[in-house]
């Protein structure tokens, strides 16, 4: 298998594991070989010497060693271990160690304990693994060990970790990507136990891969209780995150432990690793950098645990996060599908996906320039359930139907894990009800109750919309800018008067007028009193600007500097705003002032 | 910021300020009786050898002066030293004249500064380049103690703009500051706050240059959240338990009243531009503040901006001070008070023009007859007419 297939291998394995779950001789070989290569294919990248067995036959960086006359034996021995003719294989094996080569030997008694491993675990159908039959092995792992005290060769290493990774290979980010790895429990507790019991030489050979290998082995065996072991592995996975490794092993437990915290929420478990989590993003990203490679699944964690994190930031009108999230859930899916991944956590991810680009409508009426999702290439091919469910809910939240919305809205969070993203739910839900008062009811009533909006506005069988949130979406949009029609409260009747009729300024003066009247003078210097001392009272502009009644602040801040976006402010705060409506108002203050002074000199 | 050599000085001022603080009293009694020592030494020996006077640095001499509130003196002393570097010197002289409140000078410094980096091309050495952020860090002091809550955040903008490592080093105390790195991100923070317009907090919240500021200032962020989500109840709520922290603040203390009552002003107003009619003990519930205080701010706020609102009892009522019909009305009272005018001057000339019409036809009579009695009825005649003279005006 080369390096190109083993995306489609470790896809493969994973949708064979959801579909024959009853199969699990199939599963094994599949979960086993193809992370093995993965392994294989890392271990090459860092370690050049060359290793004459327990590699793949058709990796062409490894060719069996042309003067030593066991190889021939060795490799038959491997193909019949490969057709898992495991007795002609051991029978094969028994003949090269007897070879008077030291080194050949080595190398005959790595097989024989590859060989005898394989057969004991093949055997084994059911938990508890039964560890009686385990003798064999352990005999093979007692005379390896002699073997290579006997000549401790400079590859021992090279060739008892690709051993390892064959035999036990890292667990990576199979706990969110592969659901269905519960199903090989057997192998998973046959793997920890062989990890036991070589302790002796991989705490020799080995030290930091043995540890580490051993602690994800471990986590997972306690995973495999159907209770809530979260705690118990808790600390297992605080010592896989702070042991130190090489860079590739590195990358493997750093996305062991991030998927552990991603499935931990997932499962509605409480790790509360959100701080960890975004060093673990930070401390994977960096090592990417450094390196060659982007493994996908290990990618598409990454990207879905970038937007996860964002998600407690979203809200209707936070544009730049909603859009972060978008892309990263996008990102993320297209790894997915590369991967040929069809578990839920895929659902899950074109789910949020889908949501995140909702958000992306925010007020917009006009739908032309917009990409709907489904219309990409990717989602086209896609056929399943939750796609359909999302493209009704696309679809009613368009067409601001809130029955419909609702119906499909219940029908998507029936997906597991779909707590996860209760944050987007209720930005999604929220935005649409913003778009319904704004594009439906102010359209239609020049005055209607805060109450019959909450009636109107309330989606299925969620709570009710309540006073305040009414209100609060009427006074974010003020602020925001993004009320498409004017609107006045009476808030003694909770009555909402839509339409310009309401439009009053609030004073008739402009600053300037304002500012003469008070300092005959024309000097700006007057102090605001607002205390008895003069020293906590502040300059009267500064005040008027400050709670800016006369001018309108300014809209287009969005993107600019810190500091040019103050300038903006300062330039609002001098500019008059432009007089439309106000002028009539000013020429009625002109004339009361001018009539005041001739009733004041009549009297 | 650098350390201050006046920071004595300022615990001095910081106790005048906290009398009951009885720890800080203590720190600075203290550090009067050091300097008392040290002085006193030092005026004993002078008293020997000149020589050992010049031991004595500028600085030393400025706090003495400083600490006796002779802040002439102590500009005199700092203008005319000639060992302290440009740099150095202005970011002492402002010191000075933040303790004295002398504002107009400080804005005649800020151009100097201006004026020496752009003369230097920006190459500072490592020292000046230290002043130069905290000359201008110490300006965003002194704007925020004038209530140039704007200036204040301009300033401090300007300085991260071209200093982003500023931000960091605001996490973290300094050694003997002018004022401590906590209070000067308080005090822009509370200056954000007031100055930024509550239209556009979400785009100041999300601007991508200041989070290592919101980092740095923890409420700050807070408060922004609260105010975009228009919780203004627990916003207020916020800053008054805020109140005893920031009032025992020397320099936070001193506009610290005034900010907490223009951003109370500039939630009215927000909530009068979005109502027709609103009732006071609403909104004393939904703001969280006392109803008479309510009361009282928003009256005041309606009449010092004459806005076109009415307080009828516990209801605010949007009217319009000045439309056309009050126009009329106060034109037709001009009117009336015109018309009333012209009839009194009416009544007045028709009184008068009977008495002269009297009097000459009395005259004719008289004419024909004895001349002695004639006399006696026109002394009679005179007097009426004053009499009634002085009816008039007094009427």
């Amino acid at each position: 298998m080369s390096d190109g297939d083993l995306a489609m291998a470790t896809g493969a394995g994973y949708g064979l594991a959801n579909d024959n779950d009853d199969d699990e001789q199939e599963n094994y070989d599949d979960f086993m070989i193809s992370d093995d290569d993965e392994n294989d294919a890392e271990i090459e990248m860092d370690d050049a010497s060359d290793v004459s067995f327990g590699e793949e036959a058709n990796e062409p960086r490894v060719v069996s060693h042309p003067s030593n006359p066991d190889s021939g034996l060795v490799s038959v021995a491997r193909d019949l271990v490969e057709q898992k003719r495991f007795d002609e294989a051991n029978q094969v094996l028994g003949k090269a160690a007897l070879l008077p080569q030291t080194h050949a030997t080595v190398a005959a008694v790595l097989q024989i304990v590859r060989c005898t491993y394989l057969m004991w675990a093949q055997s084994l159908l059911s938990l508890p693994v039964d560890a009686s039959g385990f003798a064999s092995v352990q005999e093979a792992i007692d005379s390896l060990e002699s073997a290579l005290e006997l000549d401790p060769g400079h590859d021992d290493q090279a060739s008892f970790r690709s051993l390892l990774n064959e035999l036990v290979p890292s667990l990576d980010s199979v706990f969110v990507l592969n659901p269905a790895w519960k199903t090989n429990g057997v192998s998973i507790c046959c793997a920890q136990l062989f990890l036991v019991r070589c302790s002796r030489l991989g705490s020799r050979l080995i030290p930091d891969l043995w540890r580490s290998r051993t602690l994800q082995y471990e986590i997972a065996v306690l995973r495999l209780s159907v209770e809530d072991t979260t705690a118990a592995e808790r600390p297992l996975v605080e010592k896989l995150y702070k042991s130190h490794h090489t860079s590739q092993e590195q990358i493997g437990n750093l996305e062991f432990v991030l998927a552990w915290f991603i499935s931990t929420s997932l499962n509605e478990f409480d790790a509360g690793g959100i701080s960890i989590c975004e060093e673990l993003v930070g401390s994977i990203s960096m090592l990417l950098q450094k390196s060659f490679t982007r493994p996908l699944p290990l990618m598409s964690i990454l990207h879905f645990t970038k937007a996860y994190l964002l998600l407690d930031q979203l809200s209707t009108t936070n544009k730049k996060v909603s859009l972060r999230c978008n892309a990263e859930f996008w990102e993320s899916f297209k790894c997915l599908e590369e991967l040929g991944n069809k578990t839920s956590f895929r659902d899950l991810v074109l789910c949020a996906f889908v949501l995140t680009s909702l958000l992306q409508l925010g007020q917009k009426t006009n739908l032309d320039d917009i990409i709907v999702p489904f219309e990409l290439e990717q989602l086209k091919i896609l056929d399943s359930l939750i796609k359909q469910n999302l493209e009704e809910l696309y679809q009613a939240f368009v067409e601001y139907n809130l029955e419909r919305f609702a119906l499909a809205l219940a029908a998507t969070q029936m997906l597991s894990f779909s707590h996860v993203l209760h944050p987007l739910f209720a930005s999604v839900v929220r935005l649409l009800q913003v778009r319904i008062l704004w594009h439906r009811l102010a359209v239609c009533y020049s005055c209607i109750s805060l109450a019959d909006m909450q009636r109107l506005l309330k989606v299925g069988d969620l709570p009710e919309l309540s006073r305040n949130s009414v209100l609060t979406i009427l006074m974010r949009s003020i602020m925001d800018d993004t009320a498409p029609v004017y609107f006045k409260l009476d808030l003694t009747k909770d009555l909402v008067h839509f339409g310009d009729e309401g439009r009053r300024p609030l004073t008739s003066y402009t600053r300037d007028t304002y500012l003469s009247s008070r300092d005959p003078s024309g000097q700006k210097s007057g102090l605001h009193a607002l205390g008895p001392l003069e020293a906590s009272a502040i300059p009267i502009d500064e005040w008027l600007d400050s709670i800016g009644i006369f001018n309108l602040p300014p809209r287009r801040l969005k993107g600019l500097r810190p500091l040019k976006l103050l300038q903006e402010l300062k330039g609002a705060r001098e500019m008059p705003p432009a007089l439309n409506d106000s002028s009539s108002h000013t020429t009625t203050l002109k004339l009361t002032e001018m009539a005041a002074y001739v009733r004041d000199m009549l009297q | 910021m650098n350390s201050s050599p006046f920071c004595g000085a300022v615990l001095v001022e910081r106790a005048a300020f906290n009398r009951q603080d009885d720890h800080l009293a203590k720190k600075a009694s203290e550090y009067l009786a050091s300097l008392h020592n040290q002085n006193g030494a030092v005026t004993r020996l002078s008293q020997q050898s000149f020589s050992i006077s010049k031991t004595t640095t500028t600085e030393e001499i400025v706090v003495t002066r400083l600490i006796a509130h002779d802040y002439t003196e102590a500009l005199a002393i700092l203008e005319n030293d000639a060992q302290l570097g440009f740099s150095r010197k202005l970011e002492l002289i402002v010191q000075v004249l933040i303790f004295c409140r002398k504002w107009k000078p400080i804005d005649e410094l800020c151009n100097r500064l201006n004026a020496f980096a752009e003369s230097q091309n920006r190459n500072y050495t490592l020292m000046d380049e230290k002043s130069h952020i905290t000359t201008r860090l110490l300006l965003c002091v002194a704007y925020y103690l004038q209530g140039r809550f704007l200036d204040c955040l301009k300033c401090f903008l300007t300085v991260i703009e071209e200093y982003p490592v500023v931000m960091e080093q605001l996490k973290d105390e300094n050694l003997d500051p002018f004022c401590t790195h906590s209070e000067l991100v308080t005090i822009i923070s509370i200056s954000l706050i007031v100055a930024i317009p509550l239209d556009n907090y979400e785009d100041v919240a999300q601007l991508e240059d200041l989070e290592v500021f919101y980092q740095v200032a923890g409420p700050l962020t807070r408060w922004l959240k609260l105010l975009i989500d228009t919780s203004y109840c627990k916003f207020l709520q916020e800053w008054s338990a805020l109140d005893p922290v920031y009032a025992s603040s020397f320099f936070i203390a001193q506009k610290w009243p005034a900010a907490q009552r223009t951003l109370r002003d500039k939630i009215y107003l927000f909530y009068l531009r979005i109502s027709n009619v609103i009732e006071i003990p609403y909104l004393s519930k939904t703001l969280c503040i006392k109803q008479d205080i309510v009361h009282d701010e928003i009256v005041m706020l309606i009449e010092e901006l004459e806005l076109n609102f009415v307080v009828k009892g516990l209801l605010v009522q949007s009217q319009e001070r000045y439309d056309v019909q009050n126009l009329a009305k106060d034109l037709f009272h001009s009117g009336q008070l015109l018309q009333d005018k012209l009839d009194l001057l009416k009544v007045r000339n028709e009184n008068l023009r009977s008495e002269v019409q009297d009097f000459m036809k009395d005259n004719s009579i008289g004419e024909q007859r004895s001349k002695s009695p004639q006399i006696n009825l026109f002394e009679d005649e005179a007097d009426n007419y004053i009499s009634d003279g002085e009816n008039d005006r007094s009427s």
